[in-house]
């Protein structure tokens, strides 16, 4: 210890003098100089790239999350998990798909200034508040899986929750609602409908949308309440249902409360003539597998499955990868988030000579907004500038088939919508 | 080894201590670097140590704030339906919040001191963990204060929702208490209210509604109710359902912060667990490393000091065996010898001062030795030595001429008496010995004084002070002495007195004749006509001062005496260094040897003179000087040398004159016939004839060197003896509207040709042809001294000068007329100055276009004729020539300008031609012939008497140099003795010259230069005829 000491002591600082003598009379290009206007994150030679994931990966919901990171996976492994000569480093945290959760797990991501972006998350409602901590300190977000209206924005205008630097692959579900609305008037004809969400931006973004165009095409709301998360006793609210009157119920809710609706509806016979419609949280292999032939005759409103030849040969990929099959459709925009990330990261990223790189927070943003028919396995990617990225496409599916599973689910579309950005 | 010590015992004492030293001071240096390097490293690890517990204080007081903020919160939760919002607000809340806020503030100082303490990388706390803490602090802080606001909003008293959906159940209660159809569903759903109020389970107040959603139908339905209780009813019970919602939802907030603080303590608390594990962690290492460092550092200097005390050891024993057993040797010898043991000596082996001390210390000791062995014998015969000396003293004492010695006892009786005292007061020893001074040689009057003087000496020690004294000798005369005394004891131990009178007879009579000597040259010193200064030496020879200075020499110096004595001469007299004479003063003073000055010229702000200076040194190491004031004969020798060289510089002119007037005498019999015959045959020959241009030409030649020869003539002098008055700017602008001129300025169209020519200027007596020839010679040569560009002044101007110029330059003092030129050419060289006027002298350099070289020779004798004198002067950018001219106020009859005569054909005059030369005399006779003139030759000057004894003629033209025979002008004189007042024109190639000049004044009526024209003849002939 003494020797070595005395070396850093006494010899170091005569080795180093020379050195920076010499080194500062070779040529050098210019310092690198941040005009970032909200700072830049500067990675070392050896140094990884930092990338913040949050998803739910606990609870029902857990599935969805687990999605999301297979997603991101077969995006790293298409890199070779490196990024510009630079090893990735994750940092995964569970948000338990709450709004506490997104909040205090961003919190753990941002408190290392050497991140410079997140995937995530799984649910709109961790999203609004995760989003929000990660915009204050200047990063980036990107989802593969949020689609609440909230984040974004609502009727073409930014969303309350609309953070800058939020982006998602995922669809904007302002027009799931509509879509459900539309179908249930037009197509079927039913006056009287009822809602029920269970306070998650995500479930009370897509009633709020479905009431709006409901009572627009001359609908009538009977019934607009809410369970909390958690809750299992669903007698309650569907004697609700009951007592409103409704012709349909529409019920885009998470795992397990959607479940427990349904299940718990079946065996009232009071709703048996009672149209159920779900949300997208639902179209998961899971949710059907539970349900079996409660659930037939049941609609289901979300994004249109992907039908390109990259989400076919993706889906192989995961096949092969994790040895099972997809259970739910959602890991194809988690691939294009984490794709897109890595993307706008390599064509904003400044690389020095030795290998250091430099990354404007706020040019990575700009860069994620400036995408173009960027080619993602779920077709043709365009932000905007309230950081949607996604066609807004969705299916009307309705279970016929139960033992089809979800495949059969998803080739069973009775209406679609889509809109261009 | 043997190597090592050799090279060590050669070594000085110096060198052993200095190495010893050295090695000690090597060992001390090596005890300071280790403390050093330790003491700084354990500083470090200090500081390490200090931050770490600093930031594990901050960490234990965040903690310990955090939990107690949470707890203070939880209570709050839990006792606010006990205690009272109020009350657990102040409790509880409040103390939270700022606990809270304390936390912050030190996870803020934590933060800035781990960023600190990572630039030197020294503490191993992630800046992340600190950035996560802070966040949950504030985080909490946020949560934390929406929650007790949303409690706030559920719970407070009357404004709280639960208050007033209690306000409205009971209003209902109240109200429908009395109906039955409705009262049993009202208590249904405001049971399930109450179950949810315990529960907080949302499905259970979603019962409450469904059943509170039937109330208003049952109302309706109610007929034992008026309208007005039903609207009352039904408003109540939709604020019921309202106020429900909003319990739902803050309910359902609550939950959620609930849920928050659970995910907020799951992330903090392992994360104070790691920070405080990193810092005690850190504090043990750096522990653990001052320990460590101590215990290396004590087992270091231990080796160290170890090494150093055998190190000192060893030096010692070297030191000792090499200098202190070397100083014990010494000692031990010295103290032998002291104890008489003359034969102790020093053996030592080194080569250092020591041993060379050792050495000397044998020798000394050798040499006291032999010193101790010898010393009786010297002792006996320096004792033998002492006494021959003693009594040759004693024989000098009593033989001393002139110094006379007495030795007198305590009663004064004489007790020696010398010889010299014998001749000086008379008394012989015999006589003076046992007498009393005062009874012999003291005055009566000096006697009783002495006696005192003697008697207190004796007494008192009071010596009596040497003196000049009046004594008297054995016959009672004065004898001036100078006396001196001194008490000495005698071998018997009795004190003595002796007296050494020295006579001062004889040196009064010298002082006087001192004296005496001293006025006289006192007397020649001031009366001397020459001036003598004295001056004493100072500042080691460099600088004197005035002593003193005679009348003569403050005449000659112009200045006071008084001014002077004291004064330095470098001070009064500044240029004394400048002519040298200052180091003759040194030299004068160093060598004693005297010098004289040569004469030179004194110049200083007061005076300028010529002086001779004689430097001497007196015995007494003054310095005097003689001089003498010569500016007077210095003068006169400088006129006088200014004289001789315009003498010799005019018999220099005059010689060369002589030899060009020879040459042109010749070449004008040449060019006579040259210039004549031609005329002659032109004459002759019709206008037509063919020979008429070689003979024009040939003509034309002989009058171009005619005019060589002029020049020449007019540099042998005599030619411009016919002068008329002239105006010399007149004569100047004639020259400048000449063709020569004209031709010239076109050559020289690079110079610039300038006049100021004066208006009115006084009249000069000259020969206009020479004047113009001057100013000719002067522009050409002036024009021909600029090579490129440049210019020529033409100047006139009238001026007296003052005597002195005058004298300097032989001018008699009247007005002058001046023509200056000045060019701007390469001026003229000192070596070629003293030259140009000389005929054919630096042709290249003062070449002219006449190319015959006499351009300024003819200038110089023009002037030299016209009692002028031509002046040169140079300045860097010009040369000018001044031809100074008389000024005449008088028009002469004689100076007239000569008309213009047409009468030369004569009228059968008789004429006698005499030249040896056969053409010239054949030319004259032929021009005379054709003027009409009868014309007798002869050949010489003998004939022409010979034929003049029995013809008369009317006139004589007489050749003046004839060869051999008789010369023109005695053959006039002759001529004159046979026909007095015969008239003779005299013909010469010279110009004037004595021998003409003689013939003129014995009568002869006029003087042609050869070679002349038929016209210049014929109008000479008609001039001395009609005379």
């Amino acid at each position: 210890m003494f020797p070595t000491k005395l070396i850093r002591i006494f010899l170091l600082p005569l080795t180093l003098i020379p050195t920076l003598f010499l080194y500062s009379c070779s040529e050098q290009p210019p310092p690198f100089t941040c005009t970032d206007s909200i700072g830049c994150v500067t990675i070392a030679p050896e140094e990884p790239l930092k990338i913040g994931v949050l998803q739910a990966l606990s609870g029902d919901v857990a599935l969805l999350g687990e999605a999301q990171l297979n997603g991101m996976q077969l995006a790293l492994d298409k890199r070779g998990s490196t990024l510009l000569g630079h090893t990735i480093s994750l940092q995964i945290e569970d948000t338990g798909c709450t709004p506490e959760g997104g909040a205090n797990t961003a919190l753990k991501l941002i408190a290392d200034p050497q991140t410079i972006a997140i995937f995530g998350s799984t649910c709109s409602g961790a999203a609004a508040t995760a989003s929000q901590t990660m915009s204050a300190a200047g990063l980036t977000m990107i989802s593969g899986n949020n689609s609440a209206p909230f984040l974004t924005s609502i009727a073409g205008k930014a969303a309350p929750n609309w953070q800058s630097g939020y982006f998602r692959t995922a669809s904007n579900e302002e027009n799931a609602g509509k879509v459900a609305a539309e179908y249930v008037f037009k197509q079927l004809g039913l006056q009287k409908a009822a809602t029920i969400h269970d306070n998650d931006i995500y479930t009370r973004g897509l009633t709020d949308s479905f009431q709006k165009a409901y009572t627009n095409l001359g609908g009538q709301i009977v019934l607009d309440t809410a369970i909390n998360k958690g809750e299992t006793e669903m007698a309650p609210v569907l004697a609700a249902v009951v007592n409103s009157g409704a012709e349909l119920l529409f019920f885009p809710l998470f795992q397990p409360e959607g479940n427990h609706i349904l299940l718990q509806a079946r065996t009232q016979q009071a709703l048996k003539d009672i149209l159920f419609i779900g949300g997208g949280a639902l179209i998961q292999k899971s949710f059907l597998d539970e349900t079996g032939e409660l659930a037939k005759g049941m609609f289901f409103v979300g994004p249109s499955s992907p039908k390109t030849a990259e989400a076919a040969q993706l889906a192989n990929s995961y096949e092969t990868t994790f040895n099972e099959q997809p259970t739910v459709d959602y890991y194809l925009s988690g691939y294009d988030a984490v794709d897109l990330l890595f993307y706008a990261i390599e064509q904003t990223m400044v690389r020095e000579e030795d290998g250091t790189l430099h990354l404007g927070r706020q040019a990575l943003r700009d860069t994620l907004y400036s995408i173009t028919d960027f080619k993602g396995v779920t077709g043709m990617i365009n932000c905007n500038q309230f950081g949607d990225c996604a066609l807004s496409a969705f299916d009307i599916l309705r279970l016929d088939q139960p033992t089809s599973g979800l495949k059969g689910l998803q080739s069973n579309v009775v209406f679609s919508y889509v809109l261009e950005n | 080894m043997n190597i090592f010590k050799q090279k060590w015992n050669k070594l000085g004492i110096t060198g052993k201590f200095s190495l010893a030293f050295a090695l000690m001071l090597v060992f001390m240096l090596l005890i300071s670097v280790t403390s050093y390097c330790s003491f700084l490293y354990i500083g470090n690890a200090r500081q390490i140590i200090w931050k770490s517990s600093t930031i594990g204080q901050l960490v234990l007081e965040m903690d310990r704030g955090l939990e107690k903020a949470r707890r203070l919160h939880g209570s709050f939760f839990i006792q606010y339906e006990q205690i009272g919002l109020q009350a657990a607000h102040e409790t509880y809340a409040q103390p939270s919040v700022r606990e809270i806020a304390k936390v912050i503030s030190l996870s803020r100082e934590l933060k800035k001191l781990i960023s600190s303490s990572n630039s030197d990388n020294r503490v191993k706390i992630n800046p992340t963990d600190i950035n996560l803490y802070l966040s949950s602090a504030e985080r909490f802080a946020e949560t934390s204060i929406e929650a007790v606001e949303l409690i706030s909003l559920r719970a407070a008293p009357k404004r709280g929702v639960e208050a007033k959906l209690q306000t409205v159940f009971l209003t209902l209660e109240r109200t429908l208490q009395p109906l039955p159809e409705i009262w049993p569903t009202f208590m249904q759903g405001y049971s399930l209210y109450k179950d949810y109020l315990a529960n907080r389970q949302r499905f259970i107040m979603q019962s409450t509604l469904n059943i509170f959603d039937k109330l208003p139908s049952l109302v309706t339905t109610t007929t034992s109710i008026g309208d007005e209780s039903k609207t009352s009813i039904t408003t109540l019970l939709a604020t019921s359902r309202k106020l429900t919602e909003e319990l739902l939802a803050i309910d359902l907030a609550i939950k959620s912060k609930l849920r928050d603080f659970s995910l907020q303590e799951q992330t903090v608390s392992p994360l104070s667990k790691k920070l405080h594990q990193i810092t005690q962690k850190e504090i043990k290492q750096a522990r653990d490393q001052v320990g460590h460092i101590y215990r290396l550092t004590i087992a270091i200097m231990l080796f160290i000091t170890f090494l150093a005390a055998c190190a000192v050891l060893f030096i010692a024993w070297v030191m000792h065996n090499s200098v202190t057993k070397n100083v014990i040797k010494l000692t031990n010898a010295a103290e032998a010898f002291n104890e008489d043991n003359l034969n102790a000596r020093v053996h030592s082996c080194s080569q250092d001062e020591l041993g060379q001390l050792g050495i000397i210390f044998n020798k000394m000791a050798e040499r006291l030795k032999d010193l101790v062995e010898n010393l009786e014998k010297k002792v006996t015969k320096r004792t033998a030595e002492l006494s021959a000396s003693e009594q040759r003293f004693r024989l000098l004492v009593n033989n001393l001429p002139k110094i006379a010695v007495q030795g007198y006892d305590i009663e004064r009786k004489v007790i020696y008496w010398n010889r010299a005292s014998e001749t000086l007061y008379g008394f012989s020893t015999s006589e003076a010995m046992g007498k009393r001074v005062e009874e012999i040689i003291i005055p009566a009057p000096m006697r009783e004084t002495l006696i005192t003087e003697i008697q207190n000496w004796f007494d008192n020690d009071i010596a009596i002070p040497a003196s000049e004294m009046i004594l008297q000798d054995k016959d009672g005369g004065e004898v001036p002495v100078y006396t001196s005394h001194v008490m000495l004891t005698d071998i018997h131990g009795e004190r003595v007195i002796y007296t050494v009178d020295i006579g001062l007879t004889e040196l009064k009579l010298a002082q006087e004749e001192g004296r005496k000597n001293q006025l006289f040259y006192r007397q020649l010193f001031s009366h001397s006509s020459s001036g003598v200064a004295v001056f004493e030496t100072v500042a080691d020879g460099r600088d004197f001062i005035f002593k003193d200075i005679n009348k003569a020499g403050e005449a000659i110096s112009k200045v006071k005496r008084d001014d002077l004595l004291g004064k330095s001469v470098i001070e009064s007299f500044p240029s004394i260094e400048k002519i040298g004479l200052l180091d003759v003063y040194r030299q004068v003073w160093q060598t004693g040897v005297a010098q004289h000055h040569p004469a030179s010229f004194y110049q200083d702000d007061r005076q300028q003179a010529w002086r001779e200076y004689r430097v001497y040194k007196l015995p007494s190491g003054e310095i005097v000087v003689l001089y003498d004031d010569i500016t007077n004969q210095k003068q006169a020798e400088i006129e006088k040398n200014s004289l001789e060289q315009r003498l010799l510089r005019a018999q220099k002119m005059e010689a060369i004159g002589l030899l060009a007037g020879g040459v042109a005498h010749d070449l004008n019999n040449i060019l006579s016939g040259v210039v004549g015959y031609p005329e002659l045959l032109l004459a002759e020959l019709p206008k037509d004839s063919a020979l008429r241009p070689p003979l024009e030409a040939t003509k034309e030649a002989g009058e171009r060197a005619t005019a060589v020869v002029a020049d020449l003539l007019t540099v042998a002098r005599g030619i411009a003896n016919t002068k008329e008055p002239g105006d010399l700017s007149t004569l100047t602008r004639e020259y400048l509207n000449s063709p020569e001129f004209i031709k010239l300025q076109s050559q020289k169209s690079q110079i610039h040709f300038r006049e100021h020519l004066a208006s009115t200027l006084p009249l000069i007596s000259c020969s206009p042809v020479h004047v113009k020839k001057c100013i000719m010679n002067l522009v050409q040569n002036g024009s021909e001294a600029i090579e490129k560009e440049g210019s020529v002044t033409l100047t006139t101007t009238t001026r007296i000068p003052d005597a002195k110029w005058l004298q300097k330059h032989g001018l008699p003092p009247k007005e002058y007329v001046i023509l200056s030129v000045s060019d701007t050419g390469m001026g003229i060289q000192d070596k070629d100055l003293e030259h140009i006027f000389e005929p054919f002298y630096t042709k290249k350099v003062m070449g002219n276009l006449s190319g015959t070289g006499l351009g300024l020779s003819i200038v110089w004798n023009t002037m030299q004729d016209h009692q002028g004198a031509v002046i040169v002067s140079r300045t860097e950018s010009a040369t000018t020539f001044e031809l100074y001219f008389p000024a005449t106020r008088e028009i002469t009859a004689a100076n007239k300008p000569i008309g213009h005569h047409t009468e030369e054909q004569g009228n059968g005059e008789k004429i006698l031609v005499v030249d040896d030369e056969p053409q010239l005399r054949d030319l004259a006779k032929s021009m005379l012939t054709l003027l009409g003139y009868n014309v007798t030759c002869q050949d010489s000057g003998e004939n022409a008497l010979a034929y003049l004894q029995s013809q008369q003629v009317d006139l004589v033209l007489l050749d003046m140099l004839m060869e051999p025979g008789i010369n023109g002008r005695e053959t006039y004189e002759r001529m004159l003795e046979i026909h007095p007042g015969q008239k003779a024109i005299i013909a010469s190639g010279l110009s004037e010259s004595d021998d003409v000049k003689a013939a003129q004044t014995m009568g002869a009526g006029g003087f042609i230069q050869k070679p002349y024209s038929i016209k210049q003849l014929g109008k000479s002939v008609k001039k001395v005829l009609r005379n």
